[in-house]
Formats: C-alpha cells, sequence, structure tokens
C-alpha cells in the first residue's frame, strides 16, 4: 500500500510543482550546454519545427567542424559511487518501502538523470510535517515542501508527432503521412486549497477544497503534401540563398476525449466528526467514432547569407479538427447512493477541438573573428523557451556562455570552455537548471569529446 | 469522540511521506474533541463526616487517529495538561490523572500518563489550578493504533466535616505524536 501511496503522492508532486526538461539539460553536447542551450548544428528542434529546415544541409562548420561528439558521463561515475550497483538490493533509493525513501529525491533523479556532474544538487526537502488536529481545526504546515505546492495552473502536456513519414519525395515536394498525438492536463487548486497547502491556513467548518481539472487528449494521422526547397540563391556553389517549407495536412483525428470540472470535498460542521462530502461535477465529452476531420499546415523560411542564418516556422496553423459524432456526459457524486454516476447530456453531437500552434525562431551568426553568436525561440505548445548564446574561439582555446528562460520562466546561466588538440577536442559546460522539485537552481556540469 | 478524517489529510500525509527522513508530527487538540459531549468534567460529591476517599471517572472516550498510525513508528508521545478544581464545599485533596490505552476495557488499569494532585483549602467556594507537568513517553507502544481511549480519573480526599462537592475540569488536553516515516 506504501508503495501504491508514495506512486500517488509522486503523481501529486509532479503535478504540484510541474519542472519540465530545458532541453539544453540533456544535450550531450558540453558545448551547446556551455553556450546556454543554443544549437550549433542543423537538427532537433530546427528540422522539428521548421520545414524549410528540410532543404538545408548542416555546415560543413557546424559544431566547430566536429565530425562526431561523445559526451563523458562523469555524472554516472558519482552516481554509481554513491548508489553501488552491488548495494541496489539495500538502496532505499530504489526502495519506497525504506523509511529512508525519499520520493522527491526519486523524482528529482527522473527528471534531473545524472549523465553529467552535478556541481550543485537542488536540495530534496526533507523537513518535518506538522499536523495540527482540533474539533474543528486543521492544519496542514508542509514546511519547506510547500515549495512544491503551485499558486497557478499547472499540468503535463505535450504535441508530439510519433511518425513522419515522407515515402515520396520529388523536387522538393514530398508525399507522406504523418502520426499525432495531442495531451493536455491542467489543475488548478481553488483559493482555498491553496492556502491551506501552501500558506498552513486552517481548514474551516463547511469549507470546500477543490482542484479543477481541465484535460484533453486526440490523436490521429495526417495525410501530408509538402515542399521545401532554395528558392532563391545567390551562386550554386555555397549555401546562401532563401530556403522556404511549407506542408498541408489533412487530419484524420482516431479519437478524443476531453473532461473538465472540479474534484473535491467540503468539510462538515465540525470538520471532524462528521464526515467530508464528496464533490465531483464534471463535465466529459468522448468520441464515439474516430471521425474527427480537419485541415492545416506547416510554414517556415530560412535566409542563409554567409556567417548569417535566420529562420522562422509555424506548425499546426488552422489545424481545428471537427469530430462530427461525440457524446456529452456529465461525471458527478451522487451523495444518495454514495457513488460517482455518468449521465448523458447529449450524443452523437458536433464538437471541434483544436491542435496547439507550435513554433521556433532562430538566428546564429558566425563571424570569421571565431566568434559565433546563436538565439532560439521555442514554443513546443507548453510555453516559450528562449536560448541566446555564444561562443569565442581563441587558438586551441573556447570560450563559452549562454542565458535562457526556461518553460517555468526561469532564467538559467550556462557558461564553459573548451580545448582542441589536433583532431580531439575536450569540452566543458556548466549549467544552472531547475528540473527539480526544489526553489533552488542546480548547477550541471557536462564534458564532451568531440573528434575533428 | 469519532473523528474522521477526511481526504485532505491523506494528501497532506502523502506529501508528509514524500519528505524523506523527516517526520510526520500530530498535534491533536483532544480536549476540543471531548468538550462538546461534557466528558472534559469530573464532577464529585462525597460525604464527609469523617475522612474518606472517593474516586470518580469519565466513561473511556475513543480517540479515532489517523489511518497509519498502526503502521507507523512511533518516536515519542508528549502530552500536556491542564486541569481547574471549582470546589464549593469541604475541604481535602484530589489526584487528578489521565490515561490512555489501545481498549476501552484497560484505560483505567494502566499507568497514567499524567497524574496532578492539589488541595481544596480555606473558605469555599475556592478553585485550584492542576498543572502536571508535561509527560514525554518515548517508543510508546500505546499510540501505534488507529484507535485509543482516554480516561479522566480524579481521586478525592475529604477532610472530616462537610460534604465535599464540586468538579474538575480539564482546561488543556493537547497531545503531540512523532511519527517516523512509515504512515502507509
Amino acid at each position: 500500500m506504501r508503495i501504491g501511496a508514495v506512486a500517488l503522492a509522486l503523481v501529486v508532486l509532479a503535478a504540484a510543482s510541474p519542472p519540465r526538461p530545458v532541453r539544453a539539460q540533456f544535450s550531450t553536447d558540453a558545448r551547446s550546454v556551455g553556450m546556454g542551450g543554443v544549437s550549433l548544428t542543423r537538427d532537433g528542434n530546427l528540422r522539428r519545427f521548421n520545414p524549410a529546415y528540410r532543404a538545408v544541409k548542416n555546415r560543413a562548420d557546424a559544431g566547430g567542424g566536429a565530425k562526431v561528439t561523445i559526451p563523458v558521463p562523469l555524472g554516472l561515475i558519482q552516481f554509481f559511487k554513491d548508489h553501488p550497483i552491488n548495494q541496489f538490493d539495500t538502496d532505499p533509493l530504489f526502495h519506497p518501502d525504506s523509511a529512508r525513501f525519499n520520493p522527491i529525491e526519486a523524482m528529482n533523479l527522473i527528471l534531473n538523470p545524472p549523465i553529467f556532474y552535478e556541481v550543485r544538487k537542488a536540495p530534496a526537502p526533507t523537513n518535518d510535517v506538522e499536523f495540527t488536529i482540533g474539533r474543528n481545526l486543521f492544519v496542514i504546515d508542509l514546511g519547506a515542501a510547500q515549495v512544491v505546492i503551485p499558486e497557478d495552473e499547472f499540468g503535463l502536456g505535450s504535441t508530439s508527432r510519433l511518425l513522419d513519414m515522407t515515402p515520396l519525395n520529388v523536387a522538393g515536394f514530398h508525399v507522406g503521412v504523418m502520426g499525432f498525438m495531442h495531451y493536455e492536463v491542467g489543475f488548478t487548486l481553488d483559493s482555498t486549497l491553496r492556502a491551506v497547502l501552501k500558506d498552513a491556513d486552517s481548514v474551516q467548518a463547511n469549507d470546500t477544497l477543490v482542484v479543477i481539472s481541465d484535460g484533453v487528449v486526440q490523436a490521429g494521422l495526417a495525410p501530408t503534401v509538402g515542399y521545401a526547397g532554395r528558392v532563391w540563391h545567390a551562386d550554386g556553389e555555397s549555401q546562401d540563398g532563401i530556403y522556404l517549407g511549407a506542408a498541408v495536412r489533412y487530419y484524420m483525428g482516431g479519437a478524443f476525449a476531453r473532461g473538465r470540472g472540479p474534484g473535491g470535498f467540503s468539510t462538515g460542521n465540525p470538520v471532524f466528526g462528521t464526515a467530508p462530502t464528496p464533490l465531483l461535477d464534471d463535465t466529459l465529452v468522448t468520441s464515439n467514432k474516430p471521425y474527427g476531420r480537419g485541415v492545416g499546415g506547416d510554414v517556415g523560411v530560412v535566409w542563409v547569407s554567409g556567417p548569417l542564418e535566420v529562420g522562422v516556422g509555424v506548425n499546426d496553423i488552422g489545424a481545428e479538427l471537427t469530430w462530427t459524432d461525440t457524446k456529452v456526459q456529465r461525471v458527478y457524486f451522487d451523495a444518495a447512493t454514495d457513488t460517482i454516476r455518468r449521465t448523458i447530456l447529449q450524443n452523437h453531437v458536433e464538437n471541434t477541438t483544436k491542435l496547439p500552434i507550435t513554433y521556433i525562431a532562430n538566428a546564429a551568426i558566425r563571424m570569421g573573428t571565431g566568434t559565433t553568436v546563436g538565439g532560439d525561440i521555442v514554443n513546443s505548445g507548453r510555453g516559450t523557451v528562449i536560448h541566446v548564446g555564444a561562443e569565442q574561439r581563441v587558438g586551441v582555446l573556447a570560450l563559452r556562455g549562454g542565458v535562457s528562460r526556461d518553460r517555468r520562466k526561469k532564467v538559467q546561466l550556462g557558461w564553459g570552455g573548451g580545448l582542441r588538440l589536433g583532431p580531439v577536442g575536450l569540452d566543458v559546460g556548466f549549467w544552472t537548471h531547475s528540473n527539480s522539485f526544489a526553489d533552488k537552481r542546480g548547477i550541471t556540469m557536462a564534458t564532451s569529446l568531440s573528434l575533428y | 469522540m469519532k473523528a474522521r478524517v477526511p481526504a485532505l489529510m491523506l494528501v497532506a500525509a502523502l506529501l508528509a511521506v514524500a519528505c524523506g527522513e523527516g517526520r510526520a508530527i500530530f498535534n491533536v487538540d483532544v480536549l476540543s474533541f471531548i468538550q462538546p459531549s461534557g466528558r472534559d468534567t469530573v464532577r464529585y460529591n462525597v460525604p464527609a463526616p469523617v475522612a474518606t476517599t472517593a474516586d470518580s471517572f469519565i466513561p473511556p472516550q475513543r480517540v479515532i487517529l489517523p489511518p497509519g498510525f498502526g503502521k507507523s513508528s512511533v518516536d515519542s508521545v508528549q502530552l500536556t495538561a491542564a486541569a481547574v478544581i471549582e470546589n464549593t464545599t469541604g475541604t481535602g485533596s484530589i489526584l487528578f490523572e489521565v490515561f490512555f490505552a489501545k481498549t476501552a476495557a484497560s484505560v483505567y488499569s494502566a499507568t497514567p500518563y499524567i497524574s496532578a494532585s492539589g488541595t481544596i483549602t480555606g473558605p469555599q467556594p475556592s478553585t485550584v489550578q492542576l498543572l502536571p507537568p508535561t509527560a514525554v513517553s518515548l517508543s510508546d507502544s500505546v499510540f501505534n493504533t488507529d484507535t485509543v481511549w482516554v480516561g479522566v480519573h480524579a481521586r478525592i480526599s475529604t477532610n472530616a466535616g462537610p460534604n465535599v462537592a464540586g468538579r474538575v475540569r480539564l482546561t488543556t488536553l493537547l497531545l503531540r505524536v512523532v511519527l517516523q516515516d512509515k504512515f502507509f
């Protein structure tokens, strides 16, 4: 039972404070880490969010011209030193039954894999939690753990392209199919519940304590016709020019579900001594048949002019799906029968859903003086991430620095350097992050070897 | 006393579990639960032409603790109590005791967690404060359960003279239970 409870706690906590991985945190390239997450190559986010990049080849000098970059996972060495493999059987980190098991520490490990060395670990709260109970009094003082209680809406969400096949490519035109999945779940603590958990306010008699939830999930396929190519170029040899990319998709929704409403309970009078009354009154909309249809598309442009490169890409423009056969139900708690009941409000009715618009804007300039400056703004449907960074090469040395704003709107810093000796380069990058359940930032040191 | 535990406590307890080696501390105002039923008062009326002794008890009161106490390792239990003697006639002395036990039947056969005594003297009516020292029970074996029973006992010793009558009224009864993390 404890394992289940801890699992539930993890879900609550994961939802309660939504640290989202910053891309640079999981970059295996210490140079990118040192530049605040700016990508030195034309793959990853650029190709995902800007269809014009399908037509742009990687630069020969991209990433300093490295052929291969190999991460040096110093974090794993530290991790296995702290948690020897032969002691996994008794290590509290892996045993929720242990009194020393700390779910927050375990969750931090998942959110922040120990590939690289953690110079400063974000502290996992290990404070006492105090409950004050009286007949008409209930105070929960979570102490330092109050930081995990969110002030605003929190949740999880993603727009994924599970499949993106373009088997037919002719003269820049391509025909294929894309599989998409979009889910988004948001929760908001009502003001009373938030004050109880975050400010240690007392629960009062006849209080209503609820979480407002709002979630949607939809998935399907989208046959696609697109084009990506250079529409203008100064000469035939360089990559200079303007690249355009566009794709038109016919979205064929397979299934969708959307629910919203409050869930919680109201206290009796007195708080203890009378049973609380569960509160649940949600509206659930589901598709009866896979009849979601809609048209949308992606557009992107890239301009390359010598050392300068600028690009903008937008995805899923106008992607609104119309579901012709859906069912609207009310899901509520029936106090008379002490059960959760469903009633159909409407059946075989039409509903619409939207895929969130995602975009990227990027710019980079590579100067002949050994200076590279770049930046990007990415919104993958769950908030905007900004990266800006620079690299200065001086002989065999490289100095790097950068700054970013993560999805939690927290400013993070990156800095580092590198040493290149002939065909081998060693790079070190430091990166502050908030990928943990703590109000303090952690600092990661990434290390990688590059072969030129 | 039947104190149901709202779901919020379970959520909060989950968060408590999430705090690693941190402890879960429960401050329970026991008096607030038994006061409305009048069980916070032990009345006495002892005929005392000669010196004698009499006992008064409240019926054992049930205290339902949050689920999980039964699986928990109780680090310590601290009990703070205070009472007042409101005597109307007679003189003598009063011994005041508070008991906790796992079953109703064994409440008054156990060792009291807390006790104090007071002397009733002077012109009547008189009021005497009973302030027993705070009791601390380490590695307690009574509170590692979801339900405990509480009892209050007053022993009245009279002096020769008029009847001794009045009441002993609890004014404070606070429990502080510290659990090591095995709440679930």
